[in-house]
Protein backbone atom coordinates (compact mmCIF):
# COMPACT_ATOMS: atom_id res chain seq x y z
CA UNK A 1 0.00 0.00 0.00
CA UNK A 2 2.75 2.35 1.21
CA UNK A 3 4.76 1.78 -2.60
CA UNK A 4 1.06 2.17 -4.22
CA UNK A 5 1.45 5.68 -2.39
CA UNK A 6 4.24 6.70 -3.24
CA UNK A 7 3.86 5.47 -6.69
CA UNK A 8 0.83 7.58 -6.72
CA UNK A 9 2.26 11.08 -5.32
CA UNK A 10 3.53 13.36 -7.57
CA UNK A 11 7.49 13.97 -8.09
CA UNK A 12 9.01 15.68 -5.03
CA UNK A 13 11.18 18.48 -4.86
CA UNK A 14 13.04 19.82 -1.48
CA UNK A 15 13.30 22.86 -1.40
CA UNK A 16 16.99 23.81 -0.49
CA UNK A 17 17.55 27.18 -2.42
CA UNK A 18 17.52 29.99 -0.21
CA UNK A 19 15.11 33.03 -1.46
CA UNK A 20 17.41 35.60 -2.63
CA UNK A 21 15.74 38.06 -0.66
CA UNK A 22 15.22 35.99 2.36
CA UNK A 23 18.92 35.77 2.51
CA UNK A 24 19.72 39.27 2.39
CA UNK A 25 16.87 39.74 5.15
CA UNK A 26 18.72 37.94 7.82
CA UNK A 27 22.11 39.58 6.77
CA UNK A 28 20.33 42.53 7.58
CA UNK A 29 19.08 41.59 10.77
CA UNK A 30 22.73 40.26 11.65
CA UNK A 31 24.11 43.30 11.02
CA UNK A 32 21.99 45.09 12.97
CA UNK A 33 21.73 42.57 15.83
CA UNK A 34 25.69 43.26 15.14
CA UNK A 35 25.24 47.07 15.71
CA UNK A 36 23.19 46.42 18.95
CA UNK A 37 26.35 44.83 20.22
CA UNK A 38 29.00 46.86 19.54
CA UNK A 39 27.15 49.85 21.01
CA UNK A 40 25.87 47.84 24.42
CA UNK A 41 30.22 46.50 24.74
CA UNK A 42 31.16 50.28 24.33
CA UNK A 43 28.91 51.17 26.87
CA UNK A 44 28.27 54.49 25.47
CA UNK A 45 26.09 56.47 23.58
CA UNK A 46 27.49 54.75 20.49
CA UNK A 47 24.65 53.26 19.30
CA UNK A 48 24.55 53.47 15.34
CA UNK A 49 20.31 54.18 15.51
CA UNK A 50 20.13 55.62 11.99
CA UNK A 51 21.76 52.09 10.67
CA UNK A 52 19.89 49.76 13.00
CA UNK A 53 16.40 51.34 11.57
CA UNK A 54 17.24 51.43 7.86
CA UNK A 55 18.73 47.55 8.37
CA UNK A 56 15.90 46.68 10.00
CA UNK A 57 13.26 48.56 7.33
CA UNK A 58 15.43 46.53 4.47
CA UNK A 59 15.13 43.26 6.02
CA UNK A 60 11.32 43.54 7.44
CA UNK A 61 10.70 44.06 3.67
CA UNK A 62 12.61 41.66 1.89
CA UNK A 63 12.17 38.78 4.98
CA UNK A 64 8.13 39.46 3.74
CA UNK A 65 9.20 39.32 0.30
CA UNK A 66 10.84 36.04 0.88
CA UNK A 67 7.86 34.85 2.34
CA UNK A 68 6.05 35.38 -1.21
CA UNK A 69 8.54 34.12 -3.26
CA UNK A 70 7.33 30.47 -4.16
CA UNK A 71 9.11 27.02 -4.79
CA UNK A 72 11.91 28.05 -1.79
CA UNK A 73 13.26 27.58 1.18
CA UNK A 74 11.74 30.49 3.40
CA UNK A 75 13.60 29.51 6.42
CA UNK A 76 16.09 32.59 6.10
CA UNK A 77 13.23 35.39 5.37
CA UNK A 78 11.71 33.73 8.80
CA UNK A 79 14.44 34.02 10.87
CA UNK A 80 15.30 37.83 9.12
CA UNK A 81 11.69 38.75 10.36
CA UNK A 82 11.92 37.22 13.80
CA UNK A 83 15.15 38.72 14.37
CA UNK A 84 14.14 41.83 13.63
CA UNK A 85 11.37 42.00 15.56
CA UNK A 86 13.15 40.69 18.11
CA UNK A 87 15.37 43.94 17.71
CA UNK A 88 12.11 45.88 17.87
CA UNK A 89 10.59 44.48 20.86
CA UNK A 90 13.92 44.84 22.46
CA UNK A 91 13.92 49.29 22.06
CA UNK A 92 11.15 49.21 22.84
CA UNK A 93 10.85 47.65 26.20
CA UNK A 94 14.76 49.51 26.36
CA UNK A 95 12.96 52.86 26.16
CA UNK A 96 10.22 52.03 28.33
CA UNK A 97 12.53 50.34 30.94
CA UNK A 98 14.94 53.64 30.97
CA UNK A 99 12.16 56.15 31.36
CA UNK A 100 10.61 54.40 34.44
CA UNK A 101 14.50 53.93 36.15
CA UNK A 102 15.42 57.59 37.68
CA UNK A 103 12.50 59.34 36.04
CA UNK A 104 14.63 63.11 36.73
CA UNK A 105 14.53 65.50 34.53
CA UNK B 1 2.42 -18.47 -6.45
CA UNK B 2 -0.83 -17.23 -5.70
CA UNK B 3 -2.62 -14.07 -7.89
CA UNK B 4 -1.78 -11.99 -5.24
CA UNK B 5 1.72 -12.58 -4.67
CA UNK B 6 2.50 -11.97 -8.44
CA UNK B 7 0.43 -8.56 -8.48
CA UNK B 8 2.88 -7.65 -5.69
CA UNK B 9 6.24 -8.75 -7.70
CA UNK B 10 4.75 -6.91 -10.29
CA UNK B 11 3.95 -3.74 -7.87
CA UNK B 12 7.96 -4.42 -6.63
CA UNK B 13 9.23 -4.41 -9.91
CA UNK B 14 7.43 -1.59 -11.12
CA UNK B 15 8.47 0.58 -7.89
CA UNK B 16 11.87 -0.14 -9.18
CA UNK B 17 11.40 0.76 -12.47
CA UNK B 18 10.20 4.12 -11.03
CA UNK B 19 12.99 4.72 -8.90
CA UNK B 20 15.33 3.94 -11.25
CA UNK B 21 13.61 6.13 -13.51
CA UNK B 22 13.96 8.83 -10.73
CA UNK B 23 17.53 8.91 -11.22
CA UNK B 24 16.55 12.51 -12.65
CA UNK B 25 18.20 11.57 -15.41
CA UNK B 26 21.39 12.92 -13.84
CA UNK B 27 24.91 11.72 -13.99
CA UNK B 28 26.40 10.42 -10.88
CA UNK B 29 29.08 13.37 -11.15
CA UNK B 30 26.00 15.82 -11.56
CA UNK B 31 24.65 14.06 -8.52
CA UNK B 32 27.79 14.61 -6.14
CA UNK B 33 27.78 18.41 -7.42
CA UNK B 34 24.62 18.64 -5.76
CA UNK B 35 25.16 16.61 -2.66
CA UNK B 36 28.56 19.10 -2.05
CA UNK B 37 26.22 22.60 -2.60
CA UNK B 38 23.93 20.57 -0.41
CA UNK B 39 26.59 20.21 2.38
CA UNK B 40 27.41 23.75 1.95
CA UNK B 41 23.74 25.14 1.85
CA UNK B 42 23.29 23.18 5.23
CA UNK B 43 26.69 24.31 7.08
CA UNK B 44 25.60 28.36 5.95
CA UNK B 45 22.67 27.79 7.58
CA UNK B 46 24.32 26.25 10.65
CA UNK B 47 26.77 28.97 10.87
CA UNK B 48 24.16 31.63 10.30
CA UNK B 49 21.95 30.73 13.35
CA UNK B 50 24.92 30.16 15.48
CA UNK B 51 25.79 33.05 14.58
CA UNK B 52 22.19 35.07 15.46
CA UNK B 53 21.99 32.52 18.80
CA UNK B 54 25.70 34.28 20.03
CA UNK B 55 24.76 37.75 18.78
CA UNK B 56 21.32 37.58 21.05
CA UNK B 57 22.96 36.91 24.16
CA UNK B 58 24.43 40.21 24.34
CA UNK B 59 20.77 41.98 24.03
CA UNK B 60 19.06 39.22 25.72
CA UNK B 61 20.92 39.71 29.14
CA UNK B 62 20.72 43.23 28.94
CA UNK B 63 17.23 43.37 28.38
CA UNK B 64 16.82 40.72 31.22
CA UNK B 65 19.03 43.39 33.59
CA UNK B 66 16.91 46.31 33.06
CA UNK B 67 13.87 44.73 33.13
CA UNK B 68 14.92 43.30 36.88
CA UNK B 69 15.68 46.86 37.88
CA UNK B 70 12.64 48.76 35.83
CA UNK B 71 10.03 46.62 37.30
CA UNK B 72 8.61 46.87 40.65
CA UNK B 73 10.81 50.17 41.03
CA UNK B 74 13.67 48.00 42.07
CA UNK B 75 16.21 50.50 40.82
CA UNK B 76 14.28 53.78 42.37
CA UNK B 77 13.89 52.29 45.38
CA UNK B 78 18.01 51.60 45.72
CA UNK B 79 18.75 55.15 44.56
CA UNK B 80 16.16 56.25 47.22
CA UNK B 81 18.25 53.74 49.88
CA UNK B 82 21.56 55.61 48.42
CA UNK B 83 19.77 59.20 48.79
CA UNK B 84 18.21 58.82 52.21
CA UNK B 85 21.44 57.18 53.72
CA UNK B 86 23.52 60.40 52.91
CA UNK B 87 21.15 63.06 53.72
CA UNK B 88 21.03 60.91 57.04
CA UNK B 89 24.54 59.53 57.79
CA UNK B 90 26.54 62.79 56.35
CA UNK B 91 26.50 65.94 58.06
CA UNK B 92 25.19 68.83 55.95
CA UNK B 93 25.66 67.08 52.71
CA UNK B 94 23.23 67.37 49.86
CA UNK B 95 22.47 65.15 47.51
CA UNK B 96 22.51 66.97 43.29
CA UNK B 97 19.14 65.16 42.86
CA UNK B 98 18.98 66.21 39.04
CA UNK B 99 22.67 64.38 38.55
CA UNK B 100 21.70 61.11 39.75
CA UNK B 101 22.97 58.75 37.34
CA UNK B 102 22.37 55.22 36.73
CA UNK B 103 24.23 52.92 34.52
CA UNK B 104 22.60 49.16 34.03
CA UNK B 105 25.34 46.59 33.00
CA UNK B 106 24.43 42.60 32.88
CA UNK B 107 23.24 41.52 36.33
CA UNK B 108 24.29 44.94 38.09
CA UNK B 109 23.58 48.79 38.10
CA UNK B 110 25.62 51.59 39.30
CA UNK B 111 24.39 54.71 40.72
CA UNK B 112 26.20 58.20 40.66
CA UNK B 113 25.62 60.73 43.39
CA UNK B 114 27.24 64.27 42.88
CA UNK B 115 27.43 65.24 46.56
CA UNK B 116 27.62 69.13 47.47
CA UNK B 117 27.80 71.05 50.91
CA UNK B 118 26.69 74.63 51.83
CA UNK B 119 29.38 76.55 52.70
CA UNK B 120 28.42 80.36 53.51
CA UNK B 121 25.51 80.72 50.77
CA UNK B 122 26.45 78.97 48.36
CA UNK B 123 26.46 75.51 47.28
CA UNK B 124 30.04 73.79 47.16
CA UNK B 125 30.22 70.65 44.93
CA UNK B 126 32.29 68.32 47.15
CA UNK B 127 32.92 65.39 45.16
CA UNK B 128 30.86 62.14 44.04
CA UNK B 129 30.18 59.31 45.24
CA UNK B 130 29.61 55.97 43.20
CA UNK B 131 27.50 52.77 44.48
CA UNK B 132 28.17 49.87 42.72
CA UNK B 133 24.88 47.09 43.32
CA UNK B 134 25.26 43.58 41.81
CA UNK B 135 21.60 42.50 41.32
CA UNK B 136 19.74 44.52 44.71
CA UNK B 137 22.80 44.34 46.24
CA UNK B 138 24.98 46.45 47.10
CA UNK B 139 29.07 46.67 47.11
CA UNK B 140 31.39 48.93 49.01
CA UNK B 141 30.84 52.90 47.62
CA UNK B 142 33.70 54.52 45.68
CA UNK B 143 33.69 58.33 46.65
CA UNK B 144 36.16 60.79 45.26
CA UNK B 145 36.09 64.00 46.99
CA UNK B 146 37.66 67.39 45.88
CA UNK B 147 37.66 69.24 49.36
CA UNK B 148 40.79 70.09 51.90
CA UNK B 149 39.60 67.74 54.33
CA UNK B 150 37.64 64.59 53.16
CA UNK B 151 36.03 62.24 55.05
CA UNK B 152 37.35 58.99 56.42
CA UNK B 153 36.72 56.31 54.26
CA UNK B 154 35.35 54.08 57.27
CA UNK B 155 35.20 56.08 60.43
CA UNK B 156 35.92 54.32 63.97
CA UNK B 157 35.34 57.05 66.16
CA UNK B 158 33.40 61.06 65.87
CA UNK B 159 35.36 63.61 65.95
CA UNK B 160 32.89 65.94 64.64
CA UNK B 161 30.11 65.84 66.85
CA UNK B 162 30.18 64.48 70.26
CA UNK B 163 27.69 63.99 72.37
CA UNK B 164 27.27 65.56 75.66
CA UNK B 165 28.12 62.84 78.16
CA UNK B 166 31.25 61.82 75.58
CA UNK B 167 34.50 62.98 76.17
CA UNK B 168 35.54 65.68 73.18
CA UNK B 169 38.03 63.52 70.94
CA UNK B 170 39.73 67.43 69.82
CA UNK B 171 41.03 70.36 71.65
CA UNK B 172 38.38 72.60 71.70
CA UNK B 173 41.21 75.61 72.29
CA UNK B 174 43.27 74.64 69.01
CA UNK B 175 39.92 74.47 66.97
CA UNK B 176 38.67 78.09 68.40
CA UNK B 177 42.56 78.99 67.27
CA UNK B 178 42.19 77.89 63.87
CA UNK B 179 38.90 79.71 63.64
CA UNK B 180 40.43 83.06 65.05
CA UNK B 181 43.45 82.84 62.33
CA UNK B 182 41.19 83.13 59.79
CA UNK B 183 40.66 86.35 57.79
CA UNK B 184 37.76 88.13 58.08
CA UNK B 185 36.53 87.82 54.38
CA UNK B 186 36.04 84.22 54.82
CA UNK B 187 33.03 81.67 55.27
CA UNK B 188 33.14 78.87 57.42
CA UNK B 189 31.16 75.40 58.03
CA UNK B 190 31.33 74.15 61.79
CA UNK B 191 30.40 71.21 63.76
CA UNK B 192 29.27 72.81 67.56
CA UNK B 193 29.18 69.94 70.11
CA UNK B 194 26.18 71.19 72.47
CA UNK B 195 26.46 70.83 76.40
CA UNK B 196 22.87 69.05 76.51
CA UNK B 197 20.46 67.73 74.19
CA UNK B 198 17.89 70.45 72.74
CA UNK B 199 14.36 69.93 70.88
CA UNK B 200 14.65 71.80 67.71
CA UNK B 201 12.28 74.08 68.95
CA UNK B 202 14.75 75.07 71.59
CA UNK B 203 17.68 75.31 69.07
CA UNK B 204 15.74 77.71 66.84
CA UNK B 205 15.60 80.04 69.41
CA UNK B 206 19.19 79.71 70.78
CA UNK B 207 20.22 80.49 67.11
CA UNK B 208 17.69 83.20 66.86
CA UNK B 209 19.20 86.50 65.99
CA UNK B 210 23.25 84.89 64.80
CA UNK B 211 23.98 85.66 61.83
CA UNK B 212 24.51 82.04 60.38
CA UNK B 213 22.80 79.33 59.16
CA UNK B 214 21.78 76.35 61.03
CA UNK B 215 22.80 73.42 58.62
CA UNK B 216 22.08 70.06 59.85
CA UNK B 217 20.95 68.42 63.16
CA UNK B 218 22.75 65.58 64.69
CA UNK B 219 19.82 63.63 66.78
CA UNK B 220 20.10 61.49 70.07
CA UNK B 221 18.94 57.90 69.23
CA UNK B 222 20.29 56.11 72.25
CA UNK B 223 23.59 55.01 71.73
CA UNK B 224 25.47 57.99 70.75
CA UNK B 225 27.50 58.39 74.26
CA UNK B 226 29.21 55.56 74.09
CA UNK B 227 29.08 55.91 70.16
CA UNK B 228 29.35 52.01 69.88
CA UNK B 229 26.11 49.35 68.68
CA UNK B 230 25.48 46.57 71.25
CA UNK B 231 27.90 44.52 69.12
CA UNK B 232 31.02 46.76 70.20
CA UNK B 233 31.24 48.53 66.72
CA UNK B 234 31.21 52.10 66.35
CA UNK B 235 27.98 54.21 65.25
CA UNK B 236 28.14 57.39 63.59
CA UNK B 237 26.07 60.30 64.28
CA UNK B 238 22.53 60.25 62.51
CA UNK B 239 20.57 63.57 61.63
CA UNK B 240 18.75 65.54 59.14
CA UNK B 241 19.37 69.02 57.55
CA UNK B 242 17.80 71.86 59.76
CA UNK B 243 16.67 73.66 56.19
CA UNK B 244 14.30 73.39 53.32
CA UNK B 245 15.98 72.05 50.00
CA UNK B 246 14.82 73.98 47.57
CA UNK B 247 15.50 70.71 45.28
CA UNK B 248 11.82 69.57 44.55
CA UNK B 249 13.45 66.01 44.53
CA UNK B 250 15.08 66.28 47.22
CA UNK B 251 13.24 64.15 50.23
CA UNK B 252 13.48 67.26 52.84
CA UNK B 253 12.11 69.51 49.84
CA UNK B 254 9.32 70.86 52.38
CA UNK B 255 6.36 69.28 51.29
CA UNK B 256 6.49 67.94 55.04
CA UNK B 257 8.03 69.25 58.17
CA UNK B 258 11.84 68.00 57.98
CA UNK B 259 11.11 66.01 61.07
CA UNK B 260 8.53 63.52 59.47
CA UNK B 261 10.59 63.12 56.79
CA UNK B 262 13.35 61.94 59.36
CA UNK B 263 11.37 59.57 60.84
CA UNK B 264 9.71 58.15 57.77
CA UNK B 265 13.50 57.99 55.85
CA UNK B 266 14.39 56.04 59.24
CA UNK B 267 11.55 53.75 59.01
CA UNK B 268 12.36 53.04 55.16
CA UNK B 269 16.00 52.62 55.99
CA UNK B 270 15.39 50.33 58.24
CA UNK B 271 13.87 47.88 55.99
CA UNK B 272 17.05 48.09 53.70
CA UNK B 273 19.18 48.19 56.30
CA UNK B 274 22.00 45.94 55.07
CA UNK B 275 21.46 48.36 51.53
CA UNK B 276 22.20 51.59 53.86
CA UNK B 277 24.80 50.30 55.97
CA UNK B 278 27.00 49.14 52.61
CA UNK B 279 26.25 52.78 51.13
CA UNK B 280 27.33 54.72 54.94
CA UNK B 281 30.87 54.81 55.79
CA UNK B 282 30.35 53.75 59.14
CA UNK B 283 29.54 50.05 59.05
CA UNK B 284 26.82 50.03 61.82
CA UNK B 285 23.94 51.61 61.73
CA UNK B 286 21.94 49.93 64.17
CA UNK B 287 18.69 51.34 63.04
CA UNK B 288 15.96 48.93 64.21
CA UNK B 289 16.93 49.94 68.10
CA UNK B 290 17.94 53.62 66.96
CA UNK B 291 14.56 54.27 65.35
CA UNK B 292 12.85 52.87 68.64
CA UNK B 293 14.67 55.02 70.61
CA UNK B 294 13.72 58.13 68.59
CA UNK B 295 10.02 56.83 68.08
CA UNK B 296 9.65 56.49 72.29
CA UNK B 297 11.92 59.47 73.21
CA UNK B 298 11.21 61.87 70.65
CA UNK B 299 14.04 63.94 68.55
CA UNK B 300 16.27 65.41 70.89
CA UNK B 301 19.34 67.53 68.96
CA UNK B 302 22.85 66.76 70.51
CA UNK B 303 25.12 68.89 68.01
CA UNK B 304 24.67 70.08 64.87
CA UNK B 305 26.46 72.05 61.45
CA UNK B 306 26.53 75.79 61.04
CA UNK B 307 27.78 77.80 58.02
CA UNK B 308 28.24 81.49 58.27
CA UNK B 309 31.00 84.33 58.35
CA UNK B 310 33.79 83.21 60.06
CA UNK B 311 34.25 85.94 62.47
CA UNK B 312 30.14 85.38 63.24
CA UNK B 313 31.06 81.66 64.16
CA UNK B 314 33.42 82.52 66.62
CA UNK B 315 31.34 84.51 68.61
CA UNK B 316 30.16 80.98 69.72
CA UNK B 317 32.40 80.23 72.04
CA UNK B 318 31.18 82.71 74.39
CA UNK B 319 27.53 80.92 74.08
CA UNK B 320 27.46 78.40 77.27
CA UNK B 321 25.78 76.36 75.71
CA UNK B 322 28.47 75.11 72.30
CA UNK B 323 30.70 72.49 74.24
CA UNK B 324 33.27 72.19 71.44
CA UNK B 325 33.51 73.55 67.84
CA UNK B 326 35.35 71.64 64.86
CA UNK B 327 35.74 73.52 62.05
CA UNK B 328 34.71 72.17 58.86
CA UNK B 329 35.03 73.42 55.29
CA UNK B 330 36.55 77.17 54.39
CA UNK B 331 35.22 79.19 51.63
CA UNK B 332 35.90 82.78 50.86
CA UNK B 333 33.61 85.97 51.31
CA UNK B 334 30.31 85.10 49.84
CA UNK B 335 27.96 86.10 52.52
CA UNK B 336 25.87 88.39 50.25
CA UNK B 337 22.32 89.48 50.84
Amino acid sequence: MELAFVKGKKKQTFRTKETVTGTISILLALFALFMINVGLIMKSSFMPTGIIRYCLIGAVILGFAGLLTKKRNRSFAFLGIAISAFIGIFFFCMIGFAWSINPMP
Amino acid sequence: MSHNDKAYENLINGAKKDLEEQNFGISEEQQQKIMKLGKMRAKWTTVITILAILLLILPILTLFSFGYYAIGGRANELIEVADKTIYLTEPNVNVKEREVETTIDIFSMDVRLNLEKKIGKEMIRIGETSIPFLFNKADQPVSQYNVDSPPKKIPYFNDELVHPKASLTYSENEEWDKLKGLPEGTVAEAYLSFDKEYSIEELERLFAGKNMELRWYAVYTGNEHIQQADNGVYVSPIGFPAQIDPDSWSPFNGEEPNEKVFLDSLKFLQKHEGVATMIARSKELDLTKRLQYVEQNGIKVYGAVVTGPTKEILKLQEDSFVRGMKRGEVRLWNWHS
